[in-house]
């Protein structure tokens, strides 16, 4: 209860015109970025949290929801007009709402999934509201061994589920992205380590330079390598005589807006899996758990609800770890830690006493961003066709200027614009080879703190490597990890990989 | 990229990882070594956990070889044919192009002190539509018209009014 009130108070705080103004807008362009075919939501707040970096924290962060918010919602548009989802939590979308769209039913179908998404929204803010702030209690109990695990166990799940092809690849992703982490000056032993005597290296690799490199610049060269051409449907239903009761028809779905909820959440609070997971697996869950299973696929609202109320509740699961462990439970928010860190907030079990009420400060900028989303989704639903068809010859080019500024404008160094252009080359080549950035920049975020913990852990323990294993949270995360492991290592040796099957089946 | 073409590359990417992770186990195992001859304990060493990380990413690297190796790939493509044709595809020398322009920007363009930054983006925004439009005088005249506004755009919205530094 007590948790309630702080954040219905939290959310008062920030009604100012100037928080609203912006939640509308960034809320705006999140929908846009998320809609429009190569620009994702992670992508979006990659390059914002760079171009804000001057911006006071409580616009930064009204800003950064707000992307986050419509670029995860934006994605469905493009979905349902194009069949190309804007971000990857909307290709489940797809599939139903595209044959909606086709079948003349696209204004209401952006209608349907437009509420689906605030109401997965709304119940994931209510999750992180709710239990963010005891779980931070729990995680007091959390030390270096805990965090250790924790973080691997991270690391290793977002490589297996996030893994676009094999799933080894997600792990070898997150590897990489751990040993990336190494290069600078080791706090521990104080020597400098892997920076070949480049002093821009001691401070380590800049992340959001990397960040932006790794999700922005593969796409600005994908859009031109594939030269994509798009059929955009127009955003209105054929028959305007019959008028749909949008409500009716997500709320009927009750059994599904519930189910799919639980399992945004739920897949949303595991680190690094996120929203595109949690998408796919509740569109899977309600198209087995339903009456109408052969239908999907054909058209069928319910196949558009579940993986819009999925996504949109893992952004509250997602932000649940990231601010209470410090470990993000999605790319995106893999991308807001950044943004936290350069903002003065440390993210995990002391957030509470060291930035007293930020909890419930982000809980309301989500649920602000959810307000926003209903106004400038009903603005923007029919625009929008226009605005898909905007080119990719145009667009582009001007993605690649702004990602150049954001890598710029937080450390003011021209290295950083160097790591830009290496990890905007090594991304596009591990995107033509299936390796998803998401594992290597969780790796990349997370490598030093796993570091640092297991030597701060064996440390306190004068070496004695059972240090991992006596204590029970700890050994829970060390099964966990061999569990993983085993199958990995059995599914990849037996070629019966799952992830690889997706792959052949999206051929 | 087909399953075929995709094995192939995974098993060169499964030797390029394994070189990378050996030279991090090198170099990892010196730390390990300087701090032991300094007599500190081995378990606060810098050199410790990228040991276990690169042993880690050998053995990822060896799984993807013989993953690759089970799904027919084979080292039968280093052919001066395959390569040629490999380079004269539109997928490789569009992503070269862009690769090309975003160095010229970056290394050429933004360090160069009597050219502006206005005046390198607008250069940089203007060859990159031009170059992938079509070479009509519309579409040129359009490119240059949106570059304009986009440099301005980025120049004086993110530059003055959000006072987001430039480089």
């Amino acid at each position: 209860m007590e948790n309630l009130v702080t954040f219905i108070q939290s959310f008062v705080d920030l009604l100012s015109v100037n928080i609203i103004l912006l939640m509308l807008a960034s809320t705006a362009l999140g929908v846009i970025i998320g809609a429009l075919p190569g620009l994702t939501a992670t992508m979006g707040i990659a390059l914002l949290t760079g171009l804000t970096y001057n911006v006071p924290r409580e616009y930064t962060f009204a800003i950064l929801m707000g992307v986050y918010v419509g670029g995860i919602y934006g994605g469905s548009i493009s979905a349902i007009l194009l069949n190309i989802p804007g971000t990857a939590s909307a290709a489940a979308t797809a599939l139903d709402g595209h044959q909606l769209a086709l079948q003349g039913k696209a204004e209401t179908a952006i209608k349907v999934t437009r509420l689906a998404s605030i109401v997965g929204t709304l119940i994931g803010v209510l999750a992180l509201a709710l239990l963010a702030p005891p779980l931070t209690k729990v995680a007091l109990e959390f030390q270096s061994a805990e965090f250790f695990m924790l973080a691997l166990f991270g690391v290793l799940i977002c490589g297996s589920v996030a893994a676009e092809d094999l799933s080894i690849k997600g792990w070898i992703g997150g590897l990489i992205g751990i040993s990336i982490a190494f290069i600078r000056l080791d706090g521990v032993e104080g020597i400098s380590r892997f920076t070949f005597g480049n002093p821009n290296l001691l401070s380590g690799i800049s992340v959001i330079p990397a960040m932006i490199g790794f999700y922005a610049v593969p796409e600005v060269i994908k859009a031109f390598a594939e030269n994509r051409k798009f059929q955009v449907s127009e955003a209105k239903d054929s028959d305007n005589t019959v008028k749909v009761n949008v409500f009716k028809v997500v709320f009927s779905k009750l059994r599904v807006i519930v189910q799919s909820a639980l399992i945004g959440l739920g897949l949303g609070a595991l680190p690094g899996v996120g929203e595109d997971v949690a998408a796919w697996v509740a569109y899977d869950t309600a198209r087995k758990t339903s009456k109408d299973k052969d239908k999907y696929g054909t058209g069928l609202y319910e196949g558009a609800i579940a993986p819009e109320v999925g996504n949109n509740a893992a952004i509250g699961g997602a932000t649940i770890p990231l601010l209470t462990l410090g470990v993000p439970g999605s790319p995106p928010a893999a991308v807001l830690l950044g943004a936290l860190i350069l903002h003065g907030i440390r993210p995990g079990p002391m957030i509470n006493i060291e930035s007293p009420g930020f909890i419930s400060e982000m809980a309301a900028l989500i649920l602000l961003a959810v307000f926003a989303l209903w106004i400038v989704g009903m603005l923007l639903a029919k625009p929008m066709s226009k605005i898909l068809k905007v080119p990719t010859v145009y667009l582009m080019p001007i993605v690649a200027a702004l990602s150049v500024i954001g890598a710029y404008a937080i450390g003011l160094s021209k290295f950083d614009l160097v790591m830009l252009f290496i990890f905007g080359i090594v991304g596009f080549f591990f995107m033509k080879m299936k390796y998803s950035p998401a594992p290597i920049v969780l790796g990349l975020i997370l490598g030093n703190m796993i570091d640092i913990k297991f030597r701060t852990a064996l440390s306190a323990n004068n070496g004695n490597m059972m240090v991992f294993l006596t204590r029970p949270i700890s050994l829970v995360f060390f099964i966990l990890i061999c569990i993983t492991i085993f199958n990995q290592i059995r599914s990849t040796i037996k070629g019966s990989d799952k992830n690889e099957e997706i792959v052949v089946e999206e051929e | 990229m087909e399953k075929s073409s995709l094995r192939r590359s995974d098993m060169i990417m499964s030797i390029v990882i394994a070189l990378y992770a050996i030279g991090m186990f090198i170099m990892a195992l010196r730390l390990q070594l300087n701090t032991l001859e300094k007599g500190k304990d081995w378990f606060k060493s810098a050199g410790l956990f990228p040991i276990i990380v690169s042993a880690l990413l050998l053995f990822c690297a060896a799984l993807l070889f013989l993953r690759a190796r089970k799904d027919g790939a084979r080292f039968d493509f280093f052919t001066s044919t395959k390569v040629t044709r490999f380079l004269k595809t539109r997928e490789f020398l569009v992503a070269s192009g862009v690769i090309a322009l975003l160095a010229v920007y970056i290394f050429v363009l933004i360090p160069i002190k009597w050219i502006p930054y206005e005046i390198a983006t607008f250069i940089f925004l203007t060859t990159f539509m031009i170059i992938f439009n079509d070479k009509t005088p519309k579409k040129i005249g359009f490119s240059i018209i949106m570059s304009i506004i986009a440099t301005i755009v980025i120049t004086y919205g993110f530059g003055e009014l959000a006072m987001i530094p430039l480089p």
